[in-house]
């Protein structure tokens, strides 16, 4: 099965196309709409589902260059509207046109594995930056952990603090993660991750007192449990189980859920 | 005998400063002061070196790393070099920062903490370029 994936979803395309890569006889490719015209795309790849954003749903070429290709099955990740074409199913929508799964955010299962604790990367306080916005607000945050914990930064997102060493690979991501005791998530989706490894979460901090009472207080705690069972079942496997149910493939559905059992021992 | 390896374009500053060690010698490509008292050599004239020899960038860094002769070898930081640069790759700094070839010195104790916390502990603390205490 060939599925595109468009590359400016962010975390939930990631989410997505991490998990169903995992299927075997899946085949995974990311679409870059300013490069890919949406007719080349589907010609040269001929997709047997995309996963696409709202505005693309509006795009004149998209909806012809679907209209040939009837077969392939469409599903918008976000609020649908000014729709030329219908998705077969969407994922945060509001419209009650069409099915439709709601799913704020949730544990990247398919980029975590089975980390181990690394020494080399181990930390008090963490923060991964994929998907942080290199504002002010947040370029303060990050150097006010430099200067004040054991922190680690890693990611690609840019910042000129000390403490950030770079872009790393899913695997050390993942052992980043299992190496630390406290995560600040500045993205809205790491802490789903750490917190699937039993880490403690700080999201959104509002002030940087408010941020330093926080670490002070989590940074000796033991396991995260409340935590790990908040999210048992908000995963991107969760969520790629149920759109393939929907699409009628079972199988593939039931093999998300083993390897769910699988990385939750 | 220490021989320290200066980039091409290292700032001339240090060169009074290495110069006030007992027995040492420089390798660069670079060029010295005329005034510059010591053995100034060719960086290719390293892979001869079987003393203790320190890199002062990363650049020399790795340069150390691969070398099979010195009895010692050491990475001597001076500052943070991989701030503000772009992109700057985990891996890459692993390959230098956690190098087991690599012995780490600093020069403060402000960056002892840093790197301690960030890869590995250092060796030694030494401040404005002066080796003696490690000679011993």
């Amino acid at each position: 099965m060939k599925i595109m994936v468009e590359q400016s979803l962010g975390r939930i395309g990631i989410g997505i196309a991490s998990s169903l890569a995992l299927i075997p006889e899946f085949h995974i490719s990311f679409w870059d709409v300013g490069v890919k015209p949406a007719m080349d795309m589907f010609d040269e790849f001929k997709p047997d589902l995309t996963v696409v954003s709202p505005s693309i749903l509006g795009n004149e070429d998209f909806s012809i260059a679907s209209s040939r290709y009837p077969n392939t099955a469409v599903i918008c990740v976000g609020n649908v509207k000014d729709n030329l074409i219908s998705p077969a199913l969407s994922i945060n929508s509001d419209s009650s046109e069409f099915p439709n799964i709601d799913f704020d955010e949730g544990v990247m299962l398919g980029k975590i594995g089975r980390p181990q604790y690394d020494e080399a990367l181990s930390s008090d306080v963490l923060c991964l930056t994929d998907y942080v916005q290199e504002t002010k607000e947040n370029a303060n945050i990050l150097e006010f952990l430099s200067s004040s914990y054991n922190t680690k930064i890693f990611g690609n997102g840019h910042f000129n603090v000390p403490s950030y060493l770079g872009i790393v690979s899913d695997q050390q991501r993942a052992n980043a993660l299992a190496s630390t005791k406290v995560v600040v998530d500045l993205d809205g989706g790491s802490s789903y991750d750490a917190m699937w490894l039993g880490k403690h979460v700080i999201t959104s901090p509002s002030s940087i007192l408010q941020l330093k009472k926080d670490i002070d207080n989590l940074i000796e705690e033991e396991e995260n449990v409340i935590g790990k069972i908040r999210v048992k079942n908000k995963t991107y496997f969760d969520l790629c189980s149920q759109v393939l149910a929907f699409l009628g493939l079972r199988n593939e559905s039931n093999f998300l859920m083993e390897k769910k059992r699988e990385a939750s021992v | 005998m220490i021989g320290f390896l200066l980039n091409q374009t290292f700032d001339l500053s240090v060169l009074p400063k290495i110069e006030k060690n007992k027995e040492c010698c420089v390798f660069s490509t670079g060029s010295p002061t005329a005034n510059f008292k010591k053995t100034f050599l060719q960086t290719l004239r390293v892979y001869d070196f079987k003393e203790t020899i320190v890199a002062t960038d990363i650049t020399t860094a790795m340069l150390a790393s691969t070398l099979m002769l010195p009895k010692k070898k050491y990475y001597y930081i001076t500052g943070l070099e991989w701030v503000g640069h772009k992109p700057l790759v985990y891996q890459e700094l692993k390959e230098i920062y956690l190098n087991e070839e690599l012995d780490l010195i600093v020069s403060n104790e402000s960056d002892y903490r840093i790197i301690k916390n960030l890869f590995k502990e250092p060796k030694f603390i030494v401040k404005n370029w002066d080796f003696s205490e490690i000679e011993k």
